[in-house]
């Protein structure tokens, strides 16, 4: 135990020496790790955020209204509902009458309240209201409703905006592919500048290098001090990557949210830890992997 | 030609007869071609101070490079301690050089670490944690006379200071076998004799000293065990040896 201290302390000291001796190449190295992690926390983020939206417009698209006719029987209806609800594409059935509709549209709309007693009567209709497992079935339902009679004709109510959902589908996918590419550049360029700080340290440290052979240190005990050399800025890459990730999450949702009022938009803080503690590991990992390739290549023990 | 004055060895039964340095048919010879030692046999016992001498390239170096398996023998077989150590694995090397202490004559002293840190080094890298550090460092310094210069950095010490901190570093894990490869060849007549007399001393504390060098006068003077190399060959082994074979012309 106090051998292994007492090695982990050394490694540690030579490691922190080596990364401030050579402070330009060290940085270097932190910068680039830590851009590549920026860009793959960034897009882990972007990614979630637009799923959310996607999710929630999805859900909004398979809720289907089925208007009914006034002069429907409550048998009727209890019979159609029933007959919804033994499909396995539908999720959910629920029955809204004319005074429950009449009470929603009072709410969304004040004015409404003053038609209808204007008015004298309620003119709205009674409706099944159908959420569906997958938004492809509306067309489906829209068929299938329209074959019972106390349905009415025309179009049935839904939000389906087959559009936006669209629109965001590519711009996942255009998202994944673009970070997917640089992120792939930039760890091959990472990994080449790490080993070349450690090449560097190595040169450096040539003369202890030497005399710890010489004296009879072991391969690990020379090794160790690049690769946590190599971690220690995978760290800091981490640290710096994280806090702009998280800051700028902050800042993008909240102006977004702002501008974008209609956007199903918001704010995921326990994503953004995964996406945080996934930043750090990877940075370690990213580290320690160019720093052995680096101690492979040039540390001749 | 040659005066062996030695048998050739043999692995004797007994550890107290048995060497603790012994080449059977040692050959090396290097990737490019040359050829450093051709058929090398020697035995070396416990206490023996022996003085390697030959021109420049004749070989002293490779051995002393084969002896802690910095390279590795092309033929033959060298035994360190009991262990045959040309087919030894990687992973057993650092065992088999703390058995050794060494001293350059680029001294290689880290310039930035201050005597005593530069000798402590020698421990923290093979024995982290060593208890008494402090106090073994500065009794390595009082055997060779530095105890005052602890905190004195190696520029602003003489070279004989420098090779006394190398030496100092070489023997602060209590090695069995001091290995000094041409130790005064950068130094003066007088800072010379100072360095032969503390390894002498040091061998007189029980340890083997083997000291490749071309200075005549010291192994003149010394008059200790002397292997003579010449074109990769031991020519001459003589218990009180000389530098030149006796007879031999001074060039």
């Amino acid at each position: 135990m106090r051998r292994l201290i007492a090695s982990l302390n050394f490694a540690a000291g030579s490691a922190v020496q080596n990364f401030r001796r050579n402070l330009t190449v060290s940085l270097a190295a932190v910068l680039t790790m830590g851009l590549i992690l920026l860009m793959a926390g960034g897009t882990a983020l972007g990614r979630h955020t637009i799923k959310q939206v996607l999710e929630t417009e999805q859900s909004r698209a398979s809720n289907m209204r089925i208007y009914l006719e006034d002069g429907a029987s409550l048998a009727q209806i209890t019979d159609f509902k029933s007959r919804l609800q033994a499909d396995s594409r539908i999720a959910t059935v629920s029955f809204m009458n004319k005074d429950q509709a009449a009470k929603e549209a009072s709410q969304q709309e004040e004015t409404f309240a003053e038609s209808l007693r204007v008015l004298g009567s309620n003119p709205l209709p009674a409706s099944l209201n159908v959420t569906l497992k997958k938004e492809t079935d509306l067309a489906w339902l829209n068929g299938y409703a329209h074959q019972n009679p106390i349905v009415q004709q025309g179009n049935l109510a839904t939000d389906y905006n087959p559009d936006v959902i669209n629109k965001l589908n590519t711009m996942i996918t255009v998202i994944s592919v673009v970070a997917a590419v640089v992120v792939g550049v930039l760890f091959f360029i990472s990994l080449v500048i790490i080993m070349n700080t450690i090449r560097t340290a190595v040169y450096v440290r040539r003369r202890e290098i030497e005399i710890m052979k010489l004296v009879g240190a072991t391969d690990w005990f020379v090794r160790w001090p690049f690769l946590l050399e190599g971690m220690l800025g995978g760290t800091l890459a981490a640290v710096l990557a994280g806090v702009l990730v998280a800051v700028s999450y902050n800042v993008l949702v909240s102006t977004l949210h702002l501008k974008l009022l209609f956007f199903p938009l918001h704010y995921d803080g326990t994503y953004l830890i995964v996406v945080l503690f996934a930043t750090g590991g990877a940075g370690i990992l990213l580290g320690a992997l160019g720093s052995y390739l680096g101690v492979r290549r040039f540390l001749a023990v | 030609m040659s005066v062996l004055t030695l048998p050739r060895p043999a692995l004797a039964a007994d550890p107290a007869l048995r060497p603790v340095i012994s080449f059977h048919g040692v050959g090396k010879t290097y990737p490019n071609g040359t050829t450093a030692l051709r058929d090398v046999d020697l035995a070396i016992y416990q206490k023996d101070f022996v003085f390697l001498v030959g021109a420049s390239g004749a070989g002293k170096s490779t051995l002393v490079r084969l002896l802690i398996r910095e390279e590795v023998a092309s033929t033959g077989r060298i035994f360190v301690d009991g262990q045959e150590i040309t087919r030894m694995p990687r992973r057993r090397l650092p065992k088999l050089r703390r058995k050794f202490g060494i001293v350059f004559q680029d001294f290689k002293l880290l310039p930035r670490s201050t005597v005593a840190q530069n000798v402590a080094f020698a421990l923290q890298v093979t024995r982290p944690g060593q208890r008494h550090l402090k106090e073994k460092v500065e009794e390595a310094l009082w055997i060779v006379g530095l105890e005052d210069k602890l905190n004195k950095f190696p520029d602003e010490l003489s070279g004989g200071e420098q090779q006394r901190v190398a030496i100092a570093r070489a023997l602060v894990h209590r090695p069995r076998i001091f290995l000094a490869d041409e130790p005064t060849g950068n130094l003066d007549p007088d800072t010379s004799w100072g360095i032969v007399q503390l390894l002498l001393q040091i061998n007189h504390r029980g340890t083997t000293v083997l000291m490749a060098t071309h200075n005549r006068e010291v192994v003149d003077l010394v008059r200790r065990r002397v292997i003579a190399i010449e074109n990769g060959r031991v020519v001459r082994d003589e218990h009180e040896g000389q530098y030149l074979k006796e007879g031999e012309a001074t060039i």
